[in-house]
């Protein structure tokens, strides 16, 4: 019995060393990684241990208080990351709509000098991991949205795209994807999320270059 | 030779060295001079009270309405005919229905049961070497593309869009069969695209008896997997993604709001609840609805969606300056088939609706929208109308303008030089259907000639000051017989006789 439970106990411990041979990728995002993260993880799982970040990443200030609790004590191979939507959110507590959206009389989350600092202070701490990191742009918000205007997603992808270069690190153009996608797997025209299938198609692009980023490796 | 021509567009619009300073001076170094790109959307059967950015409350067009604030909204800008096909041969070849080839939809039922037979697609076909702005375009140097609906010539036809200047067409080649918005097919230039999951279906029905009008399973016959707007707006933009590095032109002629009401059901969630709707069975033509008044609002919002991606997409490609937008329509609201432009007040206080020559018929939206070059926010009363794009677009691709052309170029009111402008002495109507139309539009006056097709009917010239009586409701002809009389004579000769759509009762009959 006591030899069986030590058998048992060394399966337990060599499990996570063996797939720890696997690289070990990390999704950061909010509800649109958290739509195509499960078409990611389940076609790569002969490859790679795909996480996404526990819950939703939000914005960035969220991000500064979570980082560190995400990236744990891991090793993390790759880094898959975005802030955005959350950050170009106007939202005011009287508005009904869902998350208090409301760009007529809501407030900025993260203006974008705010989101440039932020977003300068998390890629710090990404790069600190060693991980290859890649950033995802920000995806389509149709101008009917109720808290988000259409053009601040080129905007913040700007910002996003200068501090990118600044650092090197590649960026996954789920944007122009996106804006391709969304009149057929877009949930509605004043909304921001997608369909299955839709999600299906953005992790196809993550996919790829998850793939190349570990060739990479 | 890309070079001269640029050069060219400069003299043409009068930028010419403020311009050239000012291209320079925003560091333009990355980019090479190059004509503007054109993207010309035209809705089918939207009214002119059917935008927010025109005034509509109920539906909402977002994107649209931003595309009016950072451009130009057209307060007098005319479709070239109350129905389809004629207006948009107006458009393309730059003539009024006095001059134009296509002067009615004509089925050509002299070929058999045309409603039922998919093998009688298209309606009469432009004929062959007619000049198009596509043709125009084409000679510039520009890639053209035609996305959408057709209606002026079906599959082998001298009017297939790739004889006719496209060099690229998808969607519906014929009007009868984009009244389904779910059809088993589209056309790819000659190449038949079949739609999976789309079962053929007629697209004229009334609600079964034996069902119940409030079971929304009971109306899943009527509809799909695909729909056709969706892969429209798909192919739209990636015409615009490979083209980037190139002048084109996308004529993209949605079938949005026009009948049969089809809308997937994700659309309809932002509408759900809100108008009070009653269903629609089906029994003014087209297809039974079960949310009429929703469903209508939905197929404008997802249009206007699609809209949206396609300027997010210029913008994300840093295409802006280079392209210049106008979103339009090609003739008034429908009457019928559970429309309900009362509700809507779709085209607001206008007379008439689609097929009438009054101002509910033929008025419509314009927006034009050009980064750098047209003004945000800008409103102009230009009287201008379909017959007016050619000569424009020639001017934007440095191209000369034919002389058979009844338009004018709008690129000075575009470019805020009003006074460079030249003007209409007139705009001219013909339409042989919904009795018998004929209009003109000269200054503040507006004449207008109806039942030429009738019997018994006063064919004599109601003329309306549109200045004070935009809704068209007293005649002022006997107090204004000096301006009647300039209008008798317009009506006269401002016209050819057509082979195809004869019209003798305009000199016929009591004037």
């Amino acid at each position: 019995m006591g030899k069986y439970f030590i058998l048992f106990l060394t399966f337990l411990i060599s499990t996570p060393q063996s797939s720890g041979k696997k690289p070990r990728m990390l999704i950061i995002g909010d509800s649109i990684s958290i739509g195509y993260f499960p078409f990611v993880r389940d076609a790569l799982k002969d490859m790679a241990i795909v996480v996404h970040n526990k819950g939703n990443a939000q914005d960035t200030q969220h991000g500064l208080r979570k980082i560190k609790q995400w990236l744990g004590e891991n090793r993390w191979d790759v880094i898959h990351f975005n802030w955005g939507l959350w950050d170009l959110c106007y939202r005011n507590p009287q508005s009904e709509e869902q998350g208090h959206r409301d760009k007529i009389h809501g407030t900025l989350t993260a203006t974008p000098e705010q989101y440039r600092r932020n977003l300068d202070s998390l890629v710090q701490i990404l790069k600190q991991t060693k991980a290859k990191l890649i950033f995802a742009a920000t995806t389509y918000v149709p101008d009917g949205e109720a808290g988000r205007f259409s053009d601040d997603v080129l905007k913040y992808n700007g910002i996003a795209a200068q501090l990118m270069r600044k650092y090197g690190i590649q960026t996954d153009d789920l944007y122009t994807l996106s804006i391709a996608i969304h009149g057929k797997y877009g949930k509605a025209a004043n909304n921001v999320h997608y369909s299955a299938k839709g999600y299906a198609l953005l992790a196809k692009q993550v996919i790829n270059r998850i793939e190349d980023a570990l060739d990479e490796k | 030779m890309k070079g001269m021509s640029r050069r060219r567009f400069m003299e043409n619009t009068g930028l010419g060295m403020a311009g050239l300073y000012l291209m320079g001076a925003q560091g333009c170094s990355t980019k090479t001079a190059r004509e503007p790109n054109i993207i010309y959307i035209l809705a089918d059967d939207l009214g002119y009270n059917e935008l927010g950015a025109y005034g509509q409350k109920l539906i909402k067009t977002p994107n649209i309405d931003k595309l009016a604030a950072e451009g130009m909204k057209f307060t007098q800008h005319y479709a070239g005919c109350p129905v389809c096909a004629p207006s948009r041969c107006t458009l393309l070849t730059g003539k009024d229905t006095g001059h134009s080839y296509i002067r009615d939809n004509d089925e050509m039922s002299e070929r058999g049961d045309v409603w039922h037979d998919p093998a009688l697609e298209g309606q009469r076909p432009l004929p062959a070497n007619t000049q198009t702005i596509g043709t125009i375009l084409q000679k510039a140097g520009y890639k053209t593309a035609c996305i959408g609906k057709w209606g002026l010539g079906g599959p082998n036809s001298t009017g297939h869009p790739n004889k006719q200047g496209f060099d690229h067409f998808f969607g519906f080649l014929c009007q009868r069969q984009a009244h389904n918005y779910y059809p088993d097919h589209l056309w790819r230039n000659d190449e038949k695209v079949v739609l999976d999951g789309n079962k053929p279906f007629f697209p004229h029905q009334k609600f079964p008896k034996d069902k119940d009008p409030n079971d929304p399973a009971a109306y899943e016959q009527y509809g799909g997997k695909q729909y056709a707007p969706d892969l429209m707006a798909e192919e739209a933009l990636q015409f615009i993604q490979e083209n980037k590095d190139r002048p084109f032109f996308l004529y993209f002629a949605t079938t949005v709001p026009h009948l049969a009401l089809q809308v997937p059901d994700d659309s309809l969630e932002q509408y759900k609840d809100a108008f009070n709707d009653t269903p629609y069975l089906g029994d003014r033509g087209y297809l039974p609805n079960r949310t009429p008044r929703a469903t209508y609002a939905a197929m404008i919002s997802r249009m206007d969606r699609d809209v949206g991606r396609m300027v997010a997409l210029i913008k994300q490609l840093g295409l802006e300056e280079d392209t210049l937008i106008i979103f339009t329509s090609d003739n008034g609201t429908t009457y019928t088939g559970g429309v309900d432009y009362k509700f809507f007040n779709s085209v607001d206080s206008l007379r008439g609706l689609k097929g009438s020559i009054y101002e509910g018929g033929i008025r419509v939206p314009m927006i034009a929208r050009w980064k750098d070059h047209i003004k945000p926010g800008s409103i102009s009363d230009q009287i201008s109308a379909f017959w007016d794009m050619l000569p424009t677009f020639c001017n934007m691709g440095g191209v000369p303008v034919p002389k058979d052309t009844n338009g004018i170029n709008l690129l000075p009111t575009f470019l805020d030089q009003g006074k460079k402008q030249q003007q209409h002495e007139y705009l001219y109507w013909e339409f042989r259907d919904y009795g018998g139309q004929q209009a003109v539009r000269m200054g503040k006056w507006k004449g207008v000639r109806t039942g030429l097709k009738k019997k018994n009917s006063d064919t004599g010239i109601q003329l309306y000051d549109l200045e004070n009586d935009l809704s068209e409701k007293n005649n002022v002809a006997e107090e204004h017989q000096e301006i009647v009389a300039k209008m008798k004579k317009i009506m006269k000769t401002a016209r050819t006789k057509s082979k195809y759509f004869s019209f003798p009762e305009i000199y016929e009959r009591e004037i």
